[in-house]
């Protein structure tokens, strides 16, 4: 960490110390009011269906009725308070401050409501060094529960479209990518964010997702970059397939992150000495590769096996 | 008979008669409290039924897509459903009744769309490849029996069907408890023929055109089917494929001259997986075994006699191809096995792991035959009449990665998170060339060649970081990281050294971050990195490096929610042989007004100012002299949706839909890309609806006007709801 870094985390310090502050002169109000709140008690679905008639007849049809009926789970016929806690003081009160409510819970508090159940499942290894997980992304920013018909998560995650919409609300930066004119095809609906990323777990780096075991999630679409090659092209596994490309979107050809190959090779392929004089890899390019002839300017125009090839070990065919 | 029926008629509702007994004993506390419900309900009823808001979450309020009309008349917005489907009585577009108890419904758009253009054909392709006629651009059918014994609900969902470059469909199928099936398809046209990309010559010169285009279709096919969904024990089996077919230019490069020729690709490849998953409430296993086979089989081949790319005579003679035969046939193998874990041992302490290792194998052989005027590869003096070149090769890649973490809660704010991941893998590979030199069609020798590589690479990181909940308004976190690797690679061809090159890469630093809810409509996140570089393998690789971001919402008055996004990375090397300095930041805000929850009208707005900079010397390769690679790209990028409910007539209204999205960009190469659309729905009976919509798109480019194009289309087509 910089030196310059240092007044930024003084200030987010302070800032964590001013918003602690408040609740500080609270536990003694805190205390006083649990010792005179009543005790809460489960009173089962039916009883919330009193109310909520219409969430309650929804319900049948969310993978979730599974509790209401599921005698393991230790929920059976208390699917509802399953997550929003015993409701027998909000039964007699309706007061929506007597009962647990994911609009009011912190990420802390919903991710413990969702994970109760949810935290010991496939789709959950990894969350610990996800990306969503470290910055409070709560379950329910991308899920809903309640709702039905189109408006479902559960149905809008079905379409590249739904999943796109959501992960946009928060990732505007990474939709507009994808105005691009070259770019993976998502504005079309021809893929989502999820076919890339893993939006749960993953102890890749971008929350990136593994095919075939441990591959990256690129070579499921673009198997023929897999390997192994007889001579590989080291960049292509030593480093993610970001060296080369800007995988959202771009206005360079091919998702290029330089407008012209021969830039972007050159930039790695400049080195006179070897290591370990050289600080890095790479090389150069022969001589006779004279720049100012349009034939040298793009170099997979020869170099066309740059993702690794079985014959030649200049990438030559 | 009496004493039977007497025996088994209660044991017969005892049977199923749990709840029975359960109504029986809840039903004086139920009683109860549904009397003391009624009586309050007449007050309470506006708790019930408000509506919830747009954004109900505050952390990451849903925002329809503003780029896709067609989706956004289907959602209007989060948030509306409670009153999207209309009053009973009014004749309103609507995608699906919610809350319905049908068995089957759903919808399918069918329609035909009209195509102009102008400009270069191929970018438009390369970018839009959108052709006329008819289509169906949209389905979705649901089917939920309300008793069967074998299914619970079924949902196909299709997109762009009939002709368009890009089509999806996604199968759900499952009976609760027993058993659930996923299947997606995606076919996806990648036509890449941009003028610019590779040509070799000028405009108006016969080389004039990209020698490295592709006309493909990528096909992507996955299956997955689980037993016993939601149970304790859950086998599941999975197949995959993924095909690429379709032709291409390609050039066949010989010693000293290349030439671009015809391609034929065609590759496949086919997994099939199967394992199970194992899930108590404290602990969760799985563990797979996977098999794919692939197979990849290029043919490049010649029709004509060509000169090449070159353009200057050899030691006096014209270098030339008569005739050119490429034949890849590549085929591959590998197993996978993976095991992953999750255990809560402690109620204050999560634990997950994962082992993952692989061997692929790949076996490949070229059979190339060349006849012409060409340079003998091994003696730049010599001019051949051909070559007949057999290859075989083959190479293995094993494969092994790890990951573990932990997450302790020390208490009911502090939490500390500790993960640690591994991947190490090498590729070994050779092959043998035996090659035919005619020196005249008739005379030859035999010259054999072996050659092959070895590639080993090994990467780790180590995080730790504590999260502490300093109260319900704010959360922060601060953790260190810590990456590995090393790597064996071939040298240069230049390398006076051994064959090998050995290099490390290595780098640390802190991470931070924060989520600050001060009050309920406004939050306010961060996430920075501060790395020090202190090994790479190249000279673009990460090194010094810093990352942020920063994001707020707030809510404004009820139905008017504003995003502001701001991220920065930076990277600098400032090693002498390197002197690498990148930086791309982006500034993004958006706007959404939803008023009556998006029910009559719904405006999505968004902005973003980007930029990405970089520079870095390369060694120009003829004399080795220093040449500067600056990189500048500077981009607006906007994207709007405004929809309106149309009150037509009493009782009939419509929706229109306009929006779309701009870039343009300044830099090294300014580019403008339009992409305007208004999407019209009119219901014409209850279970018909008319949409029409029109798209434009617009590339222009001050660097390669010749790549311009501008295209207007219609689409005109009827929804049919089920």
């Amino acid at each position: 960490m910089k030196a310059c870094h240092v007044p930024l985390m003084a200030a987010l310090a302070w800032a964590g110390w001013l918003a602690a502050a408040p609740s500080g002169q609270e536990p003694a109000k805190k205390d006083q009011a649990r010792a005179a709140a009543p005790a809460k008690e489960y009173v089962g679905s039916d009883t919330c269906a009193g109310c909520h008639d219409e969430i309650h007849t929804n319900f049948r049809k969310n993978a979730h009725i599974l509790l209401e009926t599921n005698k393991r789970r230790g929920w059976e016929g208390k699917a509802c308070e399953s997550c929003h806690g015993p409701g027998s003081v909000h039964a007699e009160t309706t007061s929506a401050d007597d009962i647990l409510s994911p609009k009011k819970m912190t990420p802390a508090a919903i991710d413990q409501m969702c994970l109760a159940c949810h935290k010991n499942q496939q789709t959950q290894v990894g969350r610990i060094q996800s990306g969503h997980a470290r910055n409070s992304v709560a379950c329910t920013s991308c899920h809903n529960v309640h709702k039905t018909g189109e408006e479902a998560s559960a149905r809008q995650f079905r379409r590249p479209a739904g999943v796109n919409r959501n992960c946009q609300g928060c990732h505007m930066d990474v939709w507009a990518s994808f105005q691009k004119p070259h770019r993976h095809p998502l504005p079309e609906g021809a893929m989502s964010c999820t076919g890339c990323h893993n939006p749960h777990a993953s102890f890749l780096n971008r929350n990136m997702r593994l095919t075939s075991g441990q591959q990256p999630g690129c070579f499921q679409c673009h198997s023929n970059k897999r390997g192994p090659f007889v001579f590989e092209h080291a960049p292509v596994r030593n480093e993610p397939c970001t060296i080369c490309h800007e995988p959202h979107g771009s206005a360079n050809p091919r998702m290029m992150i330089r407008h012209e190959v021969a830039n972007l090779c050159l930039e790695c392929h400049s080195n006179i000495q070897s290591p370990p004089r050289a600080t890095t890899a790479g090389g150069v390019a022969i001589a006779t590769h004279d720049l100012r002839q349009p034939r040298w300017r793009n170099c997979t125009a020869c170099h066309q096996k740059v993702h690794g090839s079985n014959v030649n070990g200049a990438l030559l065919r | 008979m009496r004493l039977l029926l007497a025996i088994a008629l209660p044991l017969a509702l005892l049977a199923e008669g749990a709840p029975i007994r359960k109504e029986a004993q809840r039903q004086p506390a139920a009683t109860t409290a549904k009397k003391k419900l009624r009586k309050i309900r007449s007050t309470a009823k506006h708790l019930a039924s408000a509506p919830a808001p747009v954004a109900t979450d505050k952390t990451a309020p849903a925002a329809p897509a503003a780029a896709d009309a067609t989706e956004a008349r289907q959602q209007p917005a989060p948030g509306a459903g409670s009153g999207g489907a209309g009053a009973g009585k009014k004749w309103e577009v609507n995608p699906e009744p919610t809350g319905t108890e049908s068995v089957f419904g759903g919808h399918v758009d069918i329609g035909a769309r009209w195509v102009t253009r102008a400009g270069d054909f191929n970018t438009y392709r390369s970018l839009v490849n959108l052709s006329q006629g008819a289509r169906m651009t949209n389905a979705q059918l649901r089917l939920e029996p309300a008793d069967s014994k074998l299914l619970d609900s079924g949902l196909l969902t299709l997109t762009a069907w009939g002709g368009d470059p890009y089509n999806t469909a996604r199968l759900d199928m499952v009976k609760r408890g027993v058993w659930r099936l996923n299947s997606t398809y995606s076919n996806i046209a990648m036509f890449n023929a941009l003028p610019s990309f590779a040509n070799i010559g000028t405009p108006g010169s016969p080389l004039f055109f990209n020698q490295r285009t592709m006309d493909t279709r990528i096909r992507n096919y996955d299956n997955e089917l689980t037993l016993f969904p939601g149970t304790r024990i859950m086998p599941y089996v999975g197949f995959s494929r993924n095909t690429n077919f379709g032709t291409g230019i390609t050039p066949l490069v010989l010693e000293l001259n290349e030439y671009p020729l015809r391609n034929v690709i065609d590759w496949s490849l086919y997994e099939v997986r199967g394992g199970i998953r194992v899930e108590f409430d404290r602990f969760h296993a799985t563990v797979e075994q996977g098999g794919r086979r692939f197979r990849d089989d290029q043919f490049v081949y010649s029709t004509e006699t060509l000169p090449g790319n070159r353009s200057t005579p050899y030691l006096g003679q014209i270098l030339s191809l008569t005739k050119g035969n490429q034949l890849y046939r590549i085929r591959g193998e590998a197993e996978h096995t993976r095991a992953l874990v999750t255990t809560s041992p402690f109620h204050w302490l999560d634990l997950s792991g994962s082992f993952i290792r692989s061997r692929p194998k790949t076996y490949s052989e070229l059979n190339q035959l060349i006849r012409g005027n060409v340079v003998d590869p091994n003696n730049p003096l010599l001019l051949l009449a051909g070559t007949t070149d057999y290859f075989f090769g083959n190479a293995t890649m094993p494969h092994i990665s790890g990951s573990a973490a932990a997450e302790a809660r020390l208490g009911p704010r502090i939490r500390i998170r500790e993960s640690w991941e591994t991947d190490r893998f090498h590729t070994t590979g050779i092959n043998t060339l035996r090659s035919l030199q005619f020196f005249t069609p008739t005379s030859s020798s035999t010259l054999v060649l072996t050659g092959g590589e070895r590639l080993e690479v090994s990467r780790h990181r180590q995080q730790i970081e504590a999260i502490w909940d300093v109260s319900k308004q704010l959360t922060i976190r601060g953790g260190h990281r810590y990456e590995w690797g090393r790597s064996l690679m071939k040298a240069s061809t230049y390398s006076q050294g051994a064959p090998y090159d050995r290099l490390e890469m290595e780098r640390q630093g802190g991470v931070f971050g924060f989520v600050l809810r001060p009050v309920q409509r406004v939050s306010l996140t961060g996430d920075l990195e501060f790395i020090d570089g202190i090994k790479t393998y190249y000279r673009t690789g990460l090194y010094d490096h810093t990352r942020l971001r920063f994001q707020t919402r707030f809510q404004l008055p009820k139905s008017l929610f504003f995003n502001a996004n701001y991220s920065r990375l930076t990277n600098e090397n400032p090693n002498p042989d390197v002197r690498y300095w990148y930086e791309a930041d982006a500034i993004t805000g958006s706007l959404q007004w939803l008023p009556g929850g998006g029910k009559n009208a719904a405006i999505i707005a968004e902005y973003q100012r980007s930029k990405v900079r970089s520079d870095i010397n390369f060694l120009y390769p003829l004399g080795l002299f220093p040449v500067a690679s600056n990189y500048r790209d500077y981009a607006h990028t906007g994207t709007m949706l405004i929809d309106l409910r149309l009150p037509l007539a009493r009782n009939y209204s419509g929706r229109l839909s306009a929006g779309g999205s701009f870039v343009t960009t300044s830099g090294v190469r300014p580019t403008d890309y339009y992409q305007p659309q208004g999407r019209l729905v009119l219901p014409v009976t209850p279970k018909m609806e008319f949409f029409s919509e029109y798209r434009y798109f617009g590339l222009s480019q001050t660097i390669y006007v010749f790549e311009g194009f501008r295209t207007h289309m219609y689409m005109g087509g009827v929804r049919l709801l089920m």
